[in-house]
């Protein structure tokens, strides 16, 4: 019930989502890969941690996106 | 007593890529037009990744559960079968995130797929061996493809996905549960694993009554208060009332009879399969 109040509550959130949401994400994926590749603990933690990082880099690559998206304004 | 591997193996396919047709008709109904060529590689994906699941079962837990092991190959085999399905979804994944450009989150979709359904069986996580095991295999059947289909055409995500995937999960849930009930007339038939074979039946039968009693609520909430009119009303009643039979079964201690126990995992079935279909005929006529 925790869980799903969390995530029905989730949307209504002022911080964005994505600057937290990307690097998690892709720690969990970074987490599975390191665990088909070698299922001990110690993968698992290095593959949570450069999916975090590789995250990371996505969630900045993302912004960079958006700044070059925006419209010039006109003088 | 085993059911054929058919009766379980067909339903699940059915079932997960009926779920990912509601997220993807409920975009559609969102204003992002469905681009088919990506619903087809999604739903090659969620194959490739369900046949992988499969796959892990049959290489790290031949025969768990209710349903026969399929005894005709060895389990490197299977093992090598299921790491081709992996590859072939991670492709499809890389695909779809870089060359149709559908989000930073496409391949952490895929990977939460891994982790609910290849993982499912395969070690370190295993988790049909883990009190609670039955929580994320549910969530891989309901929340989690619909929030694919969605996310794969929209971009985004939104909280209506909760709508319909919340009563997929909770009624896939139950079904996982029954799934892992040992044969009564055999206590000692599986080795503990699930929630179904761990608990006390009482106690079992007490979990499926809450999960239950949530998915009738939110079929309710579908009903009174749908974000707009599904048009499926009469069925949806008809849903709420296999559940209110599958109910009435455990409330006469149907987990003592395995036979009754195989007539709740049809009931469940039906349930879980019926309300993908009205969620998406529903959704269809709202377009």
């Amino acid at each position: 019930m925790a869980l799903i109040l969390t995530v029905a509550l989730l949307p209504g959130c002022q911080s964005d989502l994505a600057r937290v949401g990307i690097p998690l994400a892709y720690a969990l994926t970074g987490l599975c890969v390191a665990l088909l590749i070698s299922p001990t603990p110690v993968a698992a933690v290095v593959g949570l941690v450069i999916g975090g990082l590789l995250g990371a880099a996505i969630y900045n690559n993302s912004l960079k996106r958006q700044f070059l998206e925006r419209p010039v304004p006109s003088s | 007593m085993k059911l054929g591997i058919g009766l379980f193996v067909l339903p699940l396919l059915l079932a997960g890529g009926l779920a990912l047709g509601v997220g993807a008709l409920l975009a559609e109904g969102s204003g992002f037009p469905v681009r088919t060529e990506v619903f087809g590689m999604a739903l090659a994906g969620l194959a490739a990744l369900m046949v992988a699941a499969l796959c892990g079962r049959e290489a790290y837990a031949p025969g768990v559960g209710r349903w026969p092991a399929l005894r005709n190959a060895t389990p490197a085999f299977w093992r090598y079968l299921a790491y081709g399905c992996l590859s072939a979804a991670a492709l499809l994944g890389l695909m779809l995130q870089f060359v149709w450009h559908t989000g930073d989150f496409t391949l952490p979709l895929g990977a939460m797929g891994v982790l609910v359904g290849y993982f499912s069986f395969a070690p370190p996580l295993a988790w049909y061996q883990r009190p609670g095991g039955e929580i994320l295999p549910a969530l891989g059947l309901g929340l989690l493809p619909v929030a694919a289909g969605y996310y794969l055409q929209g971009g985004h995500l939104i909280s209506e996905i909760l709508l319909y995937g919340l009563p997929l999960t909770f009624s896939a849930f139950n079904l996982f549960l029954l799934q892992g009930l040992p044969d009564p007339g055999r206590p000692s038939s599986l080795s503990p694993a699930g929630l179904g074979s761990r608990l006390r039946p009482v106690a079992m039968g007490l979990i499926y009554t809450l999960v239950n009693i949530l998915l009738i609520l939110a079929l309710v909430f579908c009903i009174f208060f749908p974000p707009h009119n599904l048009g499926m009303r009469p069925w949806l009643w008809l849903l709420i009332l296999v559940a209110l039979v599958s109910q009435e079964l455990i409330k006469r201690r149907a987990y003592l009879n395995e036979d009754r126990i195989i007539l709740l995992i049809y009931l469940n079935t039906g349930l879980h399969l019926g309300m993908n279909l009205v969620f998406i005929l529903g959704l269809w006529g709202r377009l």
